[in-house]
């Protein structure tokens, strides 16, 4: 464990060298955030001028959501996302090779080796902080114990998101390419700014289930403001994520079994 | 299109992604028009989407691929290739660059007529008037591409101001929330903008009967804003191959 420790650390600061080193060439992405921001803040505001509520949550509920939504999009898409995107190429140009020679987990080091903490929080920190003021604090009906199980769903829904975009990028060991079945990721985080109970019942137990990707964020919200019990779903939330991390487990290990290296 | 069928299953994996986004997308206007007490439409908003979702990616505005491919191309020397030969540039890689992306203009087919056989066009005259205005479409489209290809002939990272333009163009093209929707005041206004034409506008006088009076004004403000930027653009171009360089160049 302390081994891992100490590698997890080291590819933060690798990742922190590689992303300060070219820091004012990204300014770009700082203006991108900001009309990402305005943009959803317009979208908001247009919608609710022509709805009462949707899916029975308020405009301040709304605005909650996205608070969570964009959380979600910069912890999984901003830090850990990247490792799995590249991935495809390591298999399809042999430098997975390199990875699997090291002395550590192979899963465990492609899943973690690059983690942009600087550039999540220079993207992600300006919209975040706007809709946190945005959002009538004492409107919602949050309380701490909700709450704390909300942060558990919310850890256990990144956790599936995780292994959901591992999955979409193994066919990479067989087909070569696997850029557009990882882009089926990109369509699915559709779902984060739609609330749980905005779904028909049959698709919520689906998304929750079979394709999880509602435990991130419509769950985790729906706790946190007391619409679901919080016992159950995170009871729920845990075993999925567990169910999931054993099955990339076992993927990981059949995909490496058809891996045909850059030298063999 | 040889290049793209070498991975089959990627165009499967294409579909299904279109498929989705398609599902995520009527699910989020049930789910809206279920909150509104009369005001919204479900039928209409859903064909409203499927047809404006066809137009941005038959104009390749949807991210803006091919100014993308461009700048990609410029930023690692590959350009250097094209300039060597004796071909028009431009034509040359943008239909090359619809070659490699038959797949979401025969999705968007699809998408299309979905969308009118949900709700028909209002006539014979606005399925000219569409395409019309989806040609024009094109042109702006195509002038802002070439924008974000010019501008990587002088900025190192232009991913930031891709997105950018981007997400006005969501906001203001009606691609993310009809136009109809917007308070009238905010509406007039941004009409006069050229965004409303990358997805608005064609599925508008398609799909609805329009005064003649604002025919004519939307007509004028989408020739306007696609010729001029396109002949601006081209003047860019022009004087942005000259700030290139490649090696051996």
């Amino acid at each position: 464990m302390k081994h891992k420790i100490q590698i997890i650390l080291a590819n933060i600061k690798n990742t922190f060298q590689h992303e300060t080193a070219y820091f004012t060439e990204s300014w770009s992405n700082i203006l991108s955030t900001v009309f990402y921001t305005i943009t959803l803040l317009i979208f908001i505001n247009i919608l609710y001028t022509n709805i009462d509520t949707f899916a029975g949550y308020s405009k301040n509920e709304m605005f909650f959501i996205v608070f969570i939504g964009q959380l979600t999009f910069y912890i999984g898409w901003g830090i850990f996302a990247g490792n799995i995107e590249i991935l495809s190429d390591d298999i399809y140009n042999g430098t997975l090779d390199f990875i699997l020679l090291k002395p550590v987990s192979s899963i465990f080091f492609v899943s973690l080796r690059k983690l942009p903490i600087v550039s999540a929080i220079r993207d992600g920190l300006p919209n975040i902080l706007t809709i946190v003021i945005l959002i009538n604090w004492s409107a919602l009906s949050l309380n701490t114990i909700n709450i704390i199980w909300g942060i558990i769903i919310f850890i256990m829904g990144q956790i599936i998101w995780h292994c959901i975009r591992f999955i979409l990028i193994l066919p990479s060991f067989w087909l070569g390419s696997a850029k557009q079945f990882w882009g089926v990721s990109y369509e699915l985080q559709d779902t984060h700014n739609v609330p749980f109970e905005g779904y028909v019942r049959g698709l919520r137990i689906f998304f929750s289930t079979v394709l999880p990707i509602l435990i991130v964020n419509a769950m985790s919200v729906s706790v946190m403001l007391n619409r679901s019990s919080g016992m159950i779903m995170t009871v729920w939330a845990t075993l999925v994520a567990i169910v999931f991390l054993i099955i990339i487990n076992w993927l990981w290990k059949i995909s490496l079994r058809n891996y045909t290296s850059a030298t063999s | 299109m040889s290049k793209v069928l070498v991975y089959p299953w990627e165009i499967g994996a294409f579909f299904t992604r279109r498929i989705i986004s398609a599902i995520f997308l009527i699910i989020f206007w049930f789910a809206v028009a279920n909150g509104s007490s009369n005001t919204l439409n479900f039928k209409h908003l859903v064909a409203y989407f499927l047809v404006s979702g066809a137009v941005q990616n038959i104009i390749f505005s949807n991210g803006w691929p091919f100014g993308k491919k461009m700048y990609r191309m410029i930023k690692n020397g590959e350009f250097s290739n094209y300039l060597i030969k004796p071909i028009s540039i431009i034509p040359f890689l943008f239909f090359g660059f619809l070659g490699e992306n038959w797949m979401a203009v025969a999705f968007s087919v699809v998408s299309f007529s979905i969308g009118i056989i949900i709700l028909p066009p209002a006539g014979i005259f606005n399925i000219l008037l569409f395409l019309i205005f989806l040609f024009l479409a094109l042109i702006f489209s195509l002038s802002i591409n070439l924008f974000l290809a010019c501008a990587s002939f002088h900025i190192v990272e232009i991913s930031g101001i891709k997105n950018s333009i981007d997400h006005v163009r969501e906001v203001l093209s009606g691609s993310l929330i009809p136009l109809t929707l917007f308070p009238i005041f905010i509406r007039q206004i941004v009409m006069f903008s050229p965004f409303p034409l990358l997805a608005f506008t064609p599925t508008y006088v398609l799909q609805n009967s329009i005064p003649l009076q604002e025919l004519f004004q939307i007509l004028a403000v989408s020739l306007f804003w696609s010729f001029g930027l396109f002949a601006l653009m081209m003047l860019f171009w022009k004087k942005s191959l000259k700030h290139y360089e490649g090696v051996g160049i």
